[in-house]
């Protein structure tokens, strides 16, 4: 079994500067891809109990053959079991917490309070990572879950550099910051409109699956990219999105490094290997010349990367109509 | 078992809404910026606990529910007010309940359903740190909150009203403010609704409400098993908090009557719906 208190994170490294480049592994085809192009780590949700589609997620022999992966890369690989499980599952979650630990994985990455309690005091050498979706939002909630056994919190894309710093010094905490990722006007872990819309409850094997609750497991139909209107007394507006958008970073980057982020993150489990690919390839690249030089020529960095944006956006539109058509038609296979 | 429902602001507050009500939690936990909310003014909110206090109710004070570092000496105020004055404090940010157990051991807290309390082991960690009760995330099933409330926590339901279904750092209501042609706080006090397909939703602050009103009536025995039920109407209308406070009252009291129940249905502007008791989409339905 790993020992991972005592294994050091493959980051990347200048001096005393120290940083983490973390990829989406949604199959086993994009674990192999993120660290042929230079990542240090990667995540893969576990079937059934991450925030994403079943359809990205891993079962325990993929898991032990992605650990296989990353550690042949030297890297490490985080588990993701970041969906609220139901009230009382805790039983199967300390079986499947075995099971993840038998294989090796590096982390684990939790959305709960009270399971990061568990997974704290039944395996203190697994590092726990604070999810997106916990939306820690201050200094006394991050030493809160520093204190439940998180040891990386994952801040949420309207923080500030200066309440990261905050956040960090005060709670004693790692921070991981998402550089491709989406975002919008609701904090993630607090949004249930997509559920409220549509939701449709199923069970693999004797887990709760709840298909339209991203927080729980499922998919997120992205209602807020419907067309809206704003309705009093008249119709004020019509024709608009509630915001939701994608955003690739690039000149906040050495800024965060400089700053001591741990651990910068690439999301996208859902999307092609090949995309997946050139996005990390483009962040390493980034990383190492600026670590090695101390600057970097940003503007060529951002034409690579609006080509990237491009392609990106292309597939992010298809798999947002699939899921629309998904929510009317309730169906269970997204 | 305790019927609360939520005032906030003292214009909103009178004895004949309120008596219906065996406690009322003070203030909007949803902006600093509301008109005369009662978590920053503190004047008022004395005034209020006292009207309370005579008209023989329980006195709870809200805070803000999504306070970011800057927010926190803001909250801290208000925590210390309520605590000397209030019977008890919600919270729903996990910094700030862990402040309020660390610094004022004595004052009973109350976790809010913004808390996003989905398990027993979060649940069991909370009572342990010396909350009181605990309003379980909004899209618990039945069957979930029964698994809360055996770790001998107290455990509050919204029975009625309007849930928030998102909560953000921004108020998405005041880009449309020259649209409108109102701003901050005004453009709040009017009733204002996103609508798109069959979905409606109510911006208030900087939270997301359901557009339809969660009714409990027809199942109110399926949830009999909380310590506490609320008539959630941060954002309504006086009348509102009356009507349905009294329907709700004579539902506990006296049973079902389907003239009550047709008066709710009449008081829902865009429908009512089950929220997530039921595990279906919270917007449906289902009859009794």
């Amino acid at each position: 079994m790993v020992s991972t208190s005592t294994k050091q994170v493959n980051s990347t490294f200048r001096g005393d500067i120290m940083v983490e480049l973390l990829g989406p592994g949604g199959n086993l085809e994009m674990v192999e891809a993120v660290f042929e192009a230079g990542a240090d780590s990667v995540y893969c949700g576990v079937k059934g109990w991450s925030r994403r589609s079943k359809k990205y997620e891993l079962d325990i022999s993929q898991l032990r053959e992605a650990v296989r992966i990353a550690h042949n890369h030297s890297g490490q690989l985080r588990a993701a079991v970041n969906a609220m499980p139901k009230a009382g599952e805790e039983g199967m979650f300390k079986n499947l917490l075995e099971e993840l630990y038998s294989i090796e994985v590096d982390a684990i990455i939790l959305n709960d309070i009270g399971l990061m309690k568990i997974t704290n005091e039944r395996y203190p050498d697994l590092k726990i990572v604070a999810s997106i979706g916990s939306s820690i939002l201050n200094k006394e909630e991050a030493k809160l879950y520093r204190e439940a056994g998180a040891s990386l919190l994952v801040a949420d894309c309207k923080m500030s550099l200066e309440e990261i710093r905050e956040i960090k010094e005060y709670a004693k905490i790692g921070i991981e910051v998402l550089i491709h990722a989406n975002t919008d006007f609701t904090y993630l872990g607090r949004c249930w409109i997509s559920s409220y819309k549509a939701l449709k409850f199923d069970e693999i094997d004797g887990k709760a699956y709840y298909i339209g609750s991203p927080n729980r497991g499922g998919v997120c139909f992205r209602p807020c990219l419907l067309r809206w209107s704003l309705v009093g007394e008249k119709i004020y507006a019509k024709d608009f999105q509630l915001p939701n958008d994608m955003f690739l970073m690039l000149d906040e980057i050495p800024v965060l490094i400089d700053n001591g982020v741990d651990c910068l993150k690439i999301q996208g489990r859902e999307y092609s290997v090949p995309l997946i690919r050139d996005i990390v390839k483009l962040y390493r690249n980034f990383i190492d010349e600026y670590l090695s030089k101390g600057s970097v020529n940003l503007e060529e960095y951002r034409v690579k990367l609006s080509l990237i944006a491009e392609k990106r956006d292309s597939e992010r539109l298809r798999r947002t109509l699939e899921l629309m058509k998904a929510a009317w038609e309730e169906k269970s296979e997204v | 078992m305790e019927l609360t429902t939520n005032v906030p602001n003292l214009e909103s507050m009178s004895e004949c809404s309120l008596k219906p009500y065996d406690a009322v939690y003070l203030g909007m936990p949803f902006c600093f910026e509301y008109q005369g909310n009662l978590i920053t003014e503190f004047d008022d909110l004395e005034v209020a606990v006292n009207l309370l206090r005579k008209w023989g109710k329980k006195a709870y004070v809200t805070t803000f529910a999504v306070p970011r570092n800057k927010d926190l000496e803001k909250v801290y105020r208000t925590v210390e007010k309520a605590a000397e004055i209030a019977d008890a404090i919600e919270a729903s940010n996990l910094g700030v309940i862990r402040y309020i157990t660390r610094e004022y051991p004595d004052v009973r807290v109350h976790v809010g359903g913004l808390a996003n309390v989905y398990t027993v082991s979060t649940a069991e960690l909370l009572y342990s740190l010396g909350v009181s009760r605990i309003m379980p995330a909004y899209e618990l099933p039945i069957e979930d909150i029964e698994k809360i409330k055996e770790t001998g926590v107290e455990v509050e339901l919204v029975a009625h009203g309007k849930i928030p279904v998102g909560i953000g750092h921004e108020c998405f209501l005041k880009r449309f403010s020259d649209t409108v042609g109102k701003d901050c706080p005004k453009i709040c006090m009017d009733s204002m609704f996103f609508k798109s397909e069959e979905l409606v939703l109510k911006p208030f602050g900087h939270a997301t409400l359901s557009g339809k009103d969660i009714c409990m009536y027809e199942h109110i025995e399926k949830i009999s098993f909380a310590d506490a039920l609320r008539i959630e109407t941060i954002s309504e209308r006086i009348g509102y908090r009356e009507a349905v406070g009294r329907i709700y009252r004579r539902r506990i009291e006296k049973g079902f009557s389907k003239t009550d129940f047709e008066k709710l249905k009449e008081l829902a502007e865009h429908g009512i719906a089950n929220g997530f008791y039921f595990n279906k989409a919270g917007q449906l339905y289902i009859p009794g």
